[in-house]
């Protein structure tokens, strides 16, 4: 039943807030209804992201590449005081270079060989801000922007676990596309469909990459987010789409958590229900099939992704949905029972996924909330 | 308020990387703890709810988990970073730092 709900219009993850509802406290409890009932009535007069987005028309360009990097000066003001415009000369300042020239490179991987103009597909204005608060270790996609944060440039160093998030390429592949999932499969950032959201983004953000350095797929590391981790860490990364589960191990931050096989599909109600886990799954079937194929990965096994992600994943598409759809692409675009479509089926395979090429899921939201969701669950409507 | 205990969890964020402590209030230096305090009156829990409303998850946001455990009463809230208002900012960075030096400290 959790695949009925849509979590993005919910404020704490709808999951959460039904183990609140079944197991907490009474004020737990009422705090959790509560909850679901302002965000009930905020929903009419909410859209879809994607629907109504203000920096769609704000940040629309007159077509080409453009770029703007802001500067929050360790604040959380977005998007901060303008520092580079598309053009301009590069910065003093190394982040901002960075984020210019990822964007810039994500930009291209889309455009060059997906033919799409930027995230909306329309030429929208990439905007990235830097120096987001202080000592912040992560880098997000809010929804019109990217943001990255310093790492812990605020310790000493000899405490330090992160670097700055713009240091790595893919990091940035990897938030610009949750843009262009937002504009497309819109899929919720929960549970399964939140672990192909992240997947989607770990896929385009290697793919980028491995662009950049013109690599096959045999050479290439599959390792995402490689030289954010300080040398204070034992881990070559944040993950591994060859090996799940192997990109760090290490006394302060524990061992990567990510399966590469349905037999260990993480249940969990902390990460939304574990999106960055369970994103090892989709993940490594995405790299067998590019490993499959040879050479680079982003031209057969990238365009298979890229129009699945396009044209046939909802939000509320599953693992098993994905397989069937990247089987399905791969058909269309190469042929039934092409060297491609029978490196999909084994890339899934691999990961404990068996394609069914017959029967395609259905292609409409069930357009259920939380609130019906949650009443059903304390007998205030028929269950389904 | 009299609180005995917080219950720390930070996930999710682009690593994914799991930060959590559980800590004691009576451990902390007497200063640190008024602030703390001092944070969570602020913070005004019984309202917290209806704060949080009307925010949706963003990509690669955290998403906190912060249990406040007293003899008369426990809060629980669980949030994603854009759901949080800013005032509570200050009380996030202070039980992120504890928690950070508690797993450094554990893994010494």
């Amino acid at each position: 039943m959790h695949n009925h709900y849509h979590p993005i219009n919910c404020i704490v993850p709808p999951h959460m807030l039904e183990n609140i509802a079944t197991n907490g406290t009474t004020a737990q409890k009422s705090l959790a209804v509560h909850t679901l009932k302002m965000s009930a009535s905020m929903r009419g007069q909410r859209h879809a992201l994607a629907d109504f987005n203000p920096a769609a028309f704000r940040a629309q360009a007159i077509g080409g590449k453009e770029r703007i990097i802001y500067d929050a000066k360790n604040k959380s003001t977005l998007p901060g005081t303008v520092v580079r415009n598309e053009g301009d000369p590069p910065s003093t300042d190394i982040a901002v270079n960075e984020a210019y020239d990822g964007s810039g490179a994500t930009y291209d991987l889309y455009k060059e060989i997906y033919e799409r103009n930027s995230i909306d597909g329309s030429g929208m204005r990439l905007d990235s801000t830097i120096h987001y608060q202080k000592g912040y270790d992560n880098a997000f996609w809010n929804g019109e922007q990217m943001v990255y944060g310093d790492g812990d440039e605020d310790q000493p160093v000899e405490d330090r676990l992160f670097n700055r998030f713009t240091i790595a390429i893919d990091v940035i592949g990897h938030e610009l596309t949750h843009g262009v999932t937002q504009f497309e499969a819109k899929l919720s950032y929960s549970q399964q469909p939140g672990a192909l959201n992240e997947s989607m983004s770990d896929v385009f953000g290697s793919l980028v990459k491995q662009k950049q350095l013109n690599q096959t797929a045999d050479q290439a590391d599959w390792i995402i987010g490689a030289g954010l981790l300080t040398t204070n860490v034992n881990g070559v990364g944040i993950r591994s789409m060859k090996a799940p589960g192997t990109a760090y191990d290490d006394p302060v931050l524990g061992k990567d958590p990510q399966p590469g096989h349905m037999d260990d599909y993480v249940t969990t109600i902390s990460d939304n229900g574990g999106v960055h886990i369970n994103s090892g799954i989709p993940n490594h079937a995405f790299y067998v099939i590019a490993m499959e194929l040879g050479d680079y990965a982003w031209e057969k096994a990238g365009q298979i992704w890229y129009v699945t992600l396009k044209d046939k994943l909802i939000s509320t598409s599953k693992f098993q949905d994905c397989a069937n759809f990247t089987y399905q692409t791969a058909g269309e675009l190469y042929g039934a029972g092409s060297i491609q479509q029978q490196a999909v089926k084994t890339g899934w395979a691999e990961v404990g996924l068996t394609v069914d090429g017959s029967a395609p899921p259905p292609t409409t939201d069930p357009g259920d909330g939380c609130l019906s969701s949650l009443l059903r669950l304390i007998g205030a409507a028929p269950a389904k | 308020m009299n609180i005995d205990k917080i219950k720390f969890e930070r996930t999710g964020g682009f690593a994914g990387i799991r930060l959590a402590a559980e800590i004691e209030m009576d451990d902390l230096p007497e200063d640190q703890k008024r602030e703390i305090l001092d944070l969570l009156d602020e913070a005004d829990l019984d309202e917290l709810s209806e704060k949080l409303s009307g925010k949706m998850p963003i990509p690669d946001g955290f998403v906190y988990s912060i249990t406040v455990e007293s003899k008369e009463k426990e809060y629980k809230v669980l949030a994603g970073e854009s759901s949080l208002p800013d005032d509570m900012q200050p009380l996030i960075e202070i039980l992120e730092s504890l928690t950070k030096r508690q797993m450094r400290k554990k893994a010494d």
